[in-house]
């Protein structure tokens, strides 16, 4: 699934970038591969700030049709009434 | 009451010699238990001897201490219940009498069973608890991993009533930009448990046709036992773990636990509930990489401060290090230089004439020296032997000496007139014998044009040009004839 690999990045994302921070602060790592490692880790700053950081609203209903399922936009009212 | 009266439909008694057969007796039998007795009892037993046969329909006998009844029930009845019935069960049966005319047996026609104790509902919640418990289906492994930011999520629950309304609410507050897919079901009633099996089988099989799905959140509000009883269904459970789409289920109130929960793959106490579990509030994430950026960025600009200073300091160093192998080099240039410089033909030769001058004015000075103090010497000697010399031996060496010196002299003169007395013979010797005299004598000599000296008359052809050389002059004449023969 496209999207859950979108989504494993994040955590992937998020894991290699503690990853990488503690390696350049433990003091281990040589100059040049510190600032290559800066740079991978901005860049997955970058992409966790992107995704976290999405704004628009979107909230689709499911319905079926004969080959399977669709999906169209909702306008989500409070309907208060209990459920049957 | 029990016992009606009479009723219209009862058969006259017969009258006593009235002689029937024997479906008339059994018809009338079961003409009066149907007459006599309520359309539907409930009768408490226990349950012995259940079997099932092919068909779907279940036998068995109830029983107390003293009496038993056979029963059946039909399969549909059977099916309808949300438990199993056992042997040894205490139940209270709603049932109809009837007899079976052809056989005159009395059965009891199951409409439906009670157990005593438990409700049936519970009873049926253990029972299938029990089941799936046994196929491992609530083991903690299988449970499959939420992802920490589901990005496409499902909702399924049903479309009215408020919980559909507040989990898009919590949802949409902690992370804004979720994106939510509605899947509308039943979530109470008869056709609830399948239609929410084939949902998820649905969603399952259609991911695609979504753009993915992360995360499927099965939620219901609250309500009583028999309310949340779809999601107790064995159908809706295997559902829930056929799927590869993770399922977080919020079902009820926070008591309330049902199948569903516990085969799901995370269990919250309430739709909201399970909302806030499985949504992150994005801002504490932010905050996480705000953070981990900032250490990076500290990190960084220390390594390239602390660079900086290596740098410069090796710089130094460096410059350091250049500028004494600079003077290093110099001083041996000029060494070598120096020492080129003495090596100079130039400069030796000055060095030599130096050496010369003051070596001259050396030797001048010294012989200055000596020549003063041999000349004091000489005068010294002379003096002494002025003092010492006999002048007699000195005139009689004098006479001798001259004496010598006059012998010699004679000598000298008589050798002299001996040797060029000599001398002159030999001359005029030699006069004699010098060419000039033999010409002068008559003889010529001859040579031919080109200057040879004519030997013999083979030297010589008719016409040659021939030059003869006399004492005192020249013939030229050509060449008449020539012969052999000698003078003498």
């Amino acid at each position: 699934m496209a999207k859950e690999e979108k989504n494993v990045s994040f955590e992937q994302a998020l894991a290699q970038l503690e990853q990488i921070v503690s390696a350049i602060e433990g003091g281990q790592v040589g100059l040049e591969e510190s600032l290559a490692k800066y740079e991978q880790g901005m860049a997955l700053v970058k992409k966790c700030r992107t995704l976290l950081e999405s704004a628009e609203k979107r909230i689709e209903m499911i319905s079926q049709t004969d080959s399977g399922l669709t999906t169209a936009p909702l306008e989500e009212t409070a309907d208060t009434s209990k459920p049957e | 009451m029990l016992w009606p009266e009479k009723s219209p439909r009862a058969a006259q008694p017969p009258a006593e010699e009235q002689i029937l057969r024997v479906s008339e007796l059994t018809a009338a039998l079961a003409a009066l238990v149907q007459d006599t007795l309520p359309a539907s009892l409930m009768i408490q037993g226990e349950i012995s001897n259940f079997r099932t046969y092919e068909r779907g329909h279940g036998f068995f006998t109830l029983k107390d201490a003293q009496a038993e009844i056979p029963c059946v029930i039909w399969k549909d009845a059977l099916t309808r219940l949300k438990f199993k019935p056992k042997d040894g069960m205490a139940v209270v049966v709603r049932a109809t009498v009837k007899v079976y005319e052809p056989q005159s047996k009395l059965q009891l026609y199951i409409e439906t069973i009670l157990p005593q104790g438990l409700g049936a509902l519970e009873l049926a919640f253990r029972q299938l608890c029990e089941q799936l418990r046994a196929e491992g289906l609530f083991a903690p492994e299988r449970k499959r991993s939420i992802p920490v930011l589901p990005q496409r999520v499902v909702i399924m629950t049903s479309r009215s009533g408020d919980v559909l309304h507040d989990v898009v609410t919590t949802a949409q507050r902690r992370f804004p930009g979720v994106q939510l897919l509605v899947m509308p079901v039943p979530v109470q009633g008869a056709n609830a448990a399948p239609r929410i099996a084939a949902a998820l089988a649905e969603i399952n099989e259609h991911t695609a046709e979504l753009g993915g799905v992360d995360l499927i959140l099965l939620v219901r509000g609250g309500g009583s036992l028999e309310d949340l009883w779809a999601f107790n269904e064995a159908v809706v459970a295997r559902a829930i773990v056929a799927s590869t789409i993770p399922i977080a289920t919020g079902i009820g109130h926070e008591p309330d636990t049902t199948i569903a929960d516990l085969v799901g793959d995370l269990r919250g106490p309430t739709p909201t509930g399970v909302t806030e579990l499985t949504i992150p509030d994005v801002r504490s994430l932010l905050q996480k990489v705000n953070h981990l950026a900032q250490r990076q960025n500290e990190v960084i600009s220390d390594l390239r401060l602390q660079a900086r200073q290596d740098l410069t300091l090796l710089h130094q160093r460096l410059h350091q290090v250049l500028q004494h192998d600079m003077r290093m080099r110099l001083l041996r240039v000029e060494r070598v230089a120096g020492g080129l410089l003495k090596a100079e033909p130039r400069y030796a030769l000055a060095q030599a004439w130096r050496r010369l001058e003051e070596a001259q004015t050396h030797l001048q000075s010294v012989i200055r020296h000596q020549h003063i103090s041999r000349t004091a010497l000489v005068t010294l000697l002379a003096h002494r032997v002025e003092r010492k010399a006999p002048t007699g031996t000195v005139q009689l060496a004098q006479q001798r000496l001259a004496n010598l010196h006059q012998g010699l002299t004679t000598a000298l003169r008589r050798n002299m007139q001996r040797v060029s007395q000599k001398l002159e013979a030999q001359g005029r010797q030699l006069l004699m014998l010098s060419p000039q005299a033999i010409l002068e004598r008559g003889y010529s000599i001859t040579t031919d044009a080109s200057g040879h000296v004519i030997r013999s008359q083979h030297d010589v052809f008719r016409g040659d040009v021939l030059t003869t050389r006399l004492a005192n002059g020249v013939i030229r004449s050509t060449v008449g004839e020539s012969r052999q023969g000698s003078l003498f």
